[in-house]
């Protein structure tokens, strides 16, 4: 008992002076990179003031600026720091059996990914340790990896559970070097949920071209998916495909195409809005009911109208809340 | 040999046996706590924060004359950093003003109930949505209890999952998001639970616990001890998937499956037996799952602190845990329900429910032969260093273990009160404790009748889920 309480001193005062001496470090280093910026200079015009083993000091250092800093010089110092002190460890680290040096290394690719690792990164994609797996992505995803996006849609497509919202993130998180690459893969049917799911969660400056034969699948979720990506996205007869879909039997289709006609002048559909108030599904009635409310004077006075049951509550609802 | 040395032998055999196990469990226990700390330390949450993408959670929070603490508990949540998030309070059936307090200080309009009942509860009588938190959602439903009010908010949305919070429990913001990763990153993750820690004696600026400290108060100190310990077995179990328990007070479940198994069921340890009705139903359906009993202290809550409030949460707790054991009788030393059968509901029997019998026996048979005169002080001796000695020591280990990982009492105050409790607790609250237990046995057997009813209910809920679930 005494020799525990001994123990739990000598931890305290030993994790103390490790963490002050850890904090020193990352100040020195932030200061040397506060330099580089302001003066704008890369890591060779400067000597670092910092020493080869406070690898993790400068791995932590550096992704807290990746965070807030997005600027041309930022990327070339990041990647001339990670090349000079970091990339030999990653390296060396990527296969060794304990979690934590994998993570290093994958966290080490995913702040500046070199093109010859790539086949290093797409291995670490598959490590058990989720908390290197996810930086692995990351950094195959920067660096544009074909193989590396390929596997992140396949395992949103394949993966059971809600892996696929990190792998989404991943992709959104580049969407320029993402894009081209998720519409060649969208050929491939295994992965086409996949693709429009990524898709469906942005506004893409670019025609997506397959997009008008997804608005037409025989496939609820693909249509409803399609519909999604429509409402972000400007394609040639948008309107008439929203039109279309207020009368699809899918609730998802149903819904997008009520919320996509709102951007368009919606006297012609006023009769269709009125009857969907009735609709026995409260997201078509609750979408059917915003459009009526964004419509203005007239819908409002739909919308005043309606007197009992179901598309008075949805009514009185909007009224209160949207 | 004597009648006394088999007495002897069993007291000492029973006590060895169940330390022996909960030493087992404390270092495998450890070696899941320093893992999940440098995970902890090594995952950036930013990444997560700036996420468009992750799933909502549904924060439900079953209040029942809950005036108190109420409206610190929903700004905690409502403040969380964790973006996708909706919160359903149902008020059960209050008596006191807890409906108008919270009504008042969110703007709660009426709304029309729009979705169906998929899980049968009391009746709901309004519905209401926030006006100034549009993801605020209060039912407002007839007295049923928090089981019923957990499946009356299970009812009103499709979140893919929902956070159970005691109206009493406040949440780390930064720990919480920590804790979405395990939940997400495998399908096999049914439930999740967290360590929760006690907020008396702790600073609580804006909602949240800034600085935590140990309680100045007898009572919740000794829990604090008691959480500690308790902590630590449930990460040695969870290591054989054996967890018998996510705390009422804070877990995270899948909302589908909760609705697929019949949802919560109306008996006093609601969270225990969702629990081993999930181990059951898994094992039985064949179905690779896991049952994550995660270190992270996020979760703080109030620990009574008086006498007859503490009583009465014990009193309830051992009949919780008897009548859960009665209802999953058949998953008892079952080799079918693997390493759950064999071992996580066997040790909840022996190790936990029948603990406060063979100790009071023990000091009865003590005392007896103190009195006639036959008392081994041998035997005397190593009882008393292997349940008090053995409880303090295991509590230091653990002390220690905290103190290398996590570290959630930081200043030398808490630490040196923390082992002064520890040794005190054997003197009074350890004989209180078990008095309490005993009286939770007295309730079990008076209320036998009803937990039978209850156990068909539940044979049924399992029965109705296995039928139904896709082939």
């Amino acid at each position: 008992m005494v020799s525990l309480c001994v123990l739990i001193i000598a931890h305290r005062i030993t994790a103390h002076s490790m963490n002050r001496k850890s904090k020193e470090r990352r100040k020195i280093i932030s200061d040397y990179i506060f330099q580089l910026l302001q003066e704008r200079k890369l890591p060779g015009d400067l000597p670092y003031p910092g020493k080869k083993k406070w690898k993790r000091e400068l791995l932590k250092v550096l992704e807290g600026f990746d965070l807030k800093i997005k600027e041309e010089l930022w990327e070339g110092i990041k990647k001339e720091m990670s090349s000079l002190y970091l990339i030999y460890f990653a390296r060396k680290w990527q296969s060794k059996g304990a979690w934590r040096k994998r993570s290093f290394s994958a966290r080490v690719f995913a702040i500046a990914p070199f093109v010859e690792d790539e086949e290093i990164m797409v291995k670490m994609m598959n490590d058990p340790e989720f908390i290197v797996k996810n930086p692995a992505s990351l950094a195959a995803i920067r660096l544009g990896s074909e193989r590396g996006i390929h596997k992140a849609l396949y395992a949103i497509a394949h993966e059971e559970g809600y892996i696929h919202f990190f792998y989404q993130d991943l992709l959104l998180q580049n969407p320029s070097s993402v894009f081209e690459k998720v519409l060649e893969f969208a050929k491939d049917p295994s992965l086409m949920s996949a693709c429009l799911q990524v898709l469906s969660t942005t506004t893409w400056s670019k025609p997506i071209p397959f997009l008008k034969d997804t608005l037409e699948s025989p496939d609820p979720f693909i249509r409803s998916l399609a519909y999604k990506i429509l409402l972000r996205n400007e394609i040639q007869d948008r309107l008439a495909f929203f039109e279309k879909g207020l009368s699809d039997a899918d609730e998802g289709v149903k819904t997008a195409s009520l919320e996509g006609i709102t951007y368009y002048p919606m006297e012609p559909y006023f009769g269709k809005l009125t009857e969907s108030l009735k609709d026995s599904s409260w997201p078509i009635r609750y979408a059917a009911a915003k459009a009526l409310k964004k419509a203005g004077e007239e819908g409002m006075k739909i919308l005043n109208s309606q007197k009992e049951g179901l598309s008075f509550q949805a009514a009185q609802y909007v009224q209160v809340f949207d | 040999m004597s009648w006394q040395f088999w007495i002897e032998l069993f007291f000492l055999a029973y006590f060895g046996v169940v330390n022996v196990v909960y030493l087992i469990f404390l270092i495998l226990g450890s070696f899941q706590v320093y893992k999940r700390f440098n995970q902890v330390q090594e995952e950036d949450a930013t990444l997560l924060l700036k996420s468009n993408s992750l799933p909502e959670i549904l924060f439900v929070v079953p209040m029942h004359n809950e005036s108190a603490n109420i409206l610190s508990n929903f700004w905690n949540i409502i403040k969380l950093s964790y973006r996708y998030k909706k919160v359903i309070a149902v008020n059960d059936g209050s008596t006191d003003d807890t409906l108008d307090i919270v009504l008042k200080a969110f703007e709660f309009i009426e709304i029309p109930k729009v979705y169906n009942d998929l899980l049968p509860t009391q009746a709901v009588k309004k519905v209401y949505r926030s006006k100034t938190y549009p993801d605020f959602i209060l039912i407002d439903k007839e007295n049923g209890g928090k089981a019923d009010a957990v499946n009356a908010a299970i009812n009103a949305v499709t979140t893919p999952f929902f956070v159970v919070l005691d109206a009493d429990t406040i949440l780390d913001s930064d720990g919480f998001e920590k804790l979405i990763r395990p939940m997400l990153v495998s399908s096999k993750t049914i439930a999740v639970g967290s360590c929760i820690r006690i907020i008396n004696g702790c600073n609580v600026e804006y909602n949240r616990v800034t600085t935590a400290g140990f309680p100045n108060e007898f009572f919740p100190a000794m829990q604090a001890i008691e959480y500690l310990r308790a902590f630590f077995l449930r990460e040695g179990l969870n290591l054989v998937n054996s967890n018998y328990i996510v705390s009422g007070a804070f877990g995270i479940f899948p909302r589908d499956l909760i609705l697929r198994v019949g949802g919560y069921s109306e008996t006093v340890g609601e969270d225990a037996e969702i629990i081993i009705r999930l181990h059951r139903l898994m094992k039985e359906l064949k179905l690779p799952y896991e049952v994550k009993y995660l270190p992270d202290p996020i979760a703080w809550t109030v620990a009574p602190s008086g006498y007859k409030a503490l009583s009465k949460q014990r009193v309830r707790w051992h009949r919780g845990i008897l009548e859960t054991i009665w209802h999953h009788k058949r998953v008892l030393f079952n080799p079918w329900y693997g390493g759950f059968g064999v071992l996580g509901l066997p040790f909840l029997t022996i190790g936990e429910a029948f603990e406060p019998v063979v100790e009071i026996f023990a000091w009865i048979y003590v005392g007896i032969a103190f009195y006639y005169g036959f008392l081994d002080l041998e035997f005397f001796y190593l009882i008393i260093a292997i349940s008090f000695g053995f409880t303090s020591l295991y509590s230091m280990v653990c002390l220690f273990i905290e103190e290398m990982t996590f570290r959630k009492y930081p200043s030398l105050r808490s630490l040196t009160v923390l082992f002064l409790c520890n040794f005190v607790e054997n003197i009074g609250y350890r004989q209180m404790t078990i008095y309490w237990r005993l009286k939770g046995f007295v309730d079990f057997f008076w209320n036998l009748k009803g937990t039978r009813k209850e156990t068909i209910a539940i044979r049924d809920k399992v029965n109705a889920c296995k039928a139904d679930w896709p082939k």
